[in-house]
């Protein structure tokens, strides 16, 4: 190799180099996690069908505003309104702080009961009428079962037929002995789109059920989100403690699918500890800013 | 590349495949799992520090017969005794078992109290009558937190360096949870040699918890015991194919070079193993415990 050749590829990596922290600060970060709730019950009633009531004394009037300013604190840019079970297929609190708050920092999430043969229509008409709406969720875990009894029913099929046709992405919030099952579902529909809550839910499960959750990244488009880690330990805020469990879940998925949410983005610093400033930007919100193709 | 070097090349790959396969086929099946059990306790008494005591009747009356019919049926050739809980730190059955035997064959394991002051003066005379004992075993897990609370404490850390300087071998029940302290005291005696039973007893821990108890493997001569399946997917017997996303992350994790197969049919290690080379196959059915307890 020649002198300038050399020189020539020396300058090209300097440029890669500065590129990819460019990149890095130009990309926004984005959650996933935040349920809004509020004090007002007689404009925003829980369902009748809710599978828990929370005591709505504790509630902020506009929990919009309180998570904005939690977003300002922390260094959040975007935001998605996941809806809360409390509220079942009710949307209209998602609905109010979306109408209340710009598009390029808010969209939300819905949530049907599988076993109501109305649910694939009335979230079709949701989607359609409220393109902000991005996702639809399924609840499946220990202690959790009372939404579905299994991801290979008739009626789960339609309505995660319904989120596909509508162009919806998949939200698991699963334990892992649902992960097998739920694998099925996600081969039943190439090319879906799916997150996985919560790290699937590891208190729910044991080791050698947790494997067929990492079997689960061989699936493409499949999404793993890391948070509620305040839930398994102690060691708050970035649960330092966590990292030979966490550092194996992400090299699982790649950091091209894993996705930060909950508490701080610093905790993806933390546990990505050895990636490039590129890969942890995208586990911060690149990969949900691709995902949801939100410019 | 000519003809005549790829030829030769295809020739030596087929020798080694030979080589290979020739070994796998001459390393012994051994097994480190079976605990020894007898009806007669007026012979063989149970602790009264047992941690648990089995209904004596429902015992065999000659349990070496018993796990030698076994061997035969499934093809282990040699074996470790395992002592059992229940006869504490009393060796006398599984001593009785190994004058009946030979030293070809068996090998065995001991317990003791880590709170005893004088454990490591018992192992070690132990050791010094019946050089046929290999191992002492550590048990922790939720569940059973009878013998100590911490691997850091005095008198497991002076157990534990009694048997590494009998070059025995450290065996551990251990559950999760305790993953990251056995690791500190792995860590306290470079190079010594550690057994972890059962998969590290996975029922009775958390999945964050199993990361650490992956993260043992960086440690060498730790050596990961592939047993208890039928505890994990007692549906799913005799091989426990469901566990095989489990078992495939362990075994990789560890290597091939330091797994170890045990209980059920050593069949397992073929179904676990899928896509391994024979060689290695070999070495986690018995090769690996060959080479650990330089047992020719």
């Amino acid at each position: 190799m020649d002198r300038r050749r050399a020189l020539g590829l020396l300058a090209g990596a300097g440029v890669a180099g500065l590129a990819a922290p460019a990149r890095a600060a130009a990309t926004p970060v984005i959650e996933w996690n935040q349920h809004m709730f509020s004090a007002n019950t007689a404009k925003f009633p829980f369902h009748p069908q809710a599978v828990y009531k929370p005591d709505a004394s504790s509630f902020q009037a506009d929990p919009l505003a309180a998570y904005e300013k939690q977003m300002a604190e922390t260094g959040i840019d975007r935001g998605m309104l996941v809806q809360p079970e409390p509220y079942g297929d009710d949307h209209r609190l998602v609905l109010d702080c979306l109408h209340r708050a710009s598009p390029a920092k808010f969209k939300g999430t819905s949530l049907f009961y599988p076993k109501n043969p109305e649910s694939s229509k009335k979230l079709t008409a949701l989607a359609k009428a409220e393109p902000r709406i991005v996702a639809t969720r399924f609840h499946a875990h220990r202690g959790k079962e009372m939404y579905l009894d299994s991801f290979g029913t008739p009626y789960v099929r339609a309505l995660w037929k319904a989120a596909v046709e509508s162009g919806l992405i998949i939200e698991l919030h699963i334990g892992p002995n649902y992960a097998l099952q739920a694998a099925d579902a996600i081969r039943a529909f190439p090319g879906c789109k799916v997150l996985i809550d919560h790290m699937c839910e590891p208190k729910l499960g044991t080791p050698y059920e947790y494997a067929n959750v990492l079997d689960l990244a061989k699936l493409p488009n499949v999404y793993m989100k890391i948070s509620g880690m305040g839930y398994i330990a102690a060691d708050k805020p970035d649960y330092p403690s966590l990292l030979p469990f966490t550092s194996r879940l992400i090299k699982e998925f790649g950091p091209e699918r894993i996705v930060w949410s909950d508490g701080s983005p610093h905790i993806a610093d933390v546990h990505m500890k050895g990636y490039s400033a590129a890969d942890i930007a995208k586990v911060k919100g690149g990969n949900l800013q691709k995902l949801l193709n939100w410019a | 590349m000519d003809r005549r070097h790829i030829l030769g090349l295809m020739g030596a790959g087929a020798a080694s495949l030979a080589a290979g396969a020739a070994r796998a086929a001459a390393t012994p099946v051994i097994e480190w799992n079976q605990h020894m059990f007898s009806r007669d306790v007026a012979r063989f008494p149970f602790s009264p520090r047992g941690t648990y005591k089995p209904d004596a009747t429902r015992l065999s009356a000659d349990p070496l017969a018993d796990y030698q019919a076994r061997m035969k049926a499934v093809g282990i050739d040699r074996a470790l005794f395992v002592h059992p809980e229940p006869y504490g730190d009393d060796h006398t059955l599984v001593l009785d078992c190994l004058a009946r035997t030979s030293p070809s064959q068996f090998k065995a394991t001991s317990m003791f109290f880590p709170k005893d002051d004088d454990a490591p003066a018992k192992l070690e005379a132990l050791v010094k009558q019946h050089p046929r004992i290999c191992s002492t075993r550590f048990h922790l897990h939720r569940g059973n937190t009878a013998y100590f609370a911490s691997f850091a404490e005095p008198g497991v850390r002076a157990l534990w360096k009694k048997a590494v300087d009998l070059n025995l071998v450290v065996e551990l029940d251990l559950g999760p949870n305790y993953a990251r302290d056995a690791g500190a005291a792995i860590a306290a005696f470079p190079g010594c040699k550690v057994l972890i039973d059962h998969m590290c007893n996975p029922k009775t821990g958390m999945i964050w918890e199993y990361g650490d108890v992956l993260d043992l493997a960086k440690y060498p001569n730790v050596y990961m015991k592939m047993s208890s399946l039928g505890y994990m997917a007692p549906q799913d017997g005799p091989d426990y194919p469901s566990l095989i996303p489990y078992t495939r992350r362990v075994i990789k994790e560890f290597g091939p070079d330091r797994m170890v197969w045990s209980g059920d049919s050593p069949h397992i290690a073929d179904v676990h193993m899928k896509g391994y080379p024979a060689a290695d196959i070999a070495k986690v059915k018995g090769g690996n415990l060959q080479r650990l307890l330089n047992w020719t």
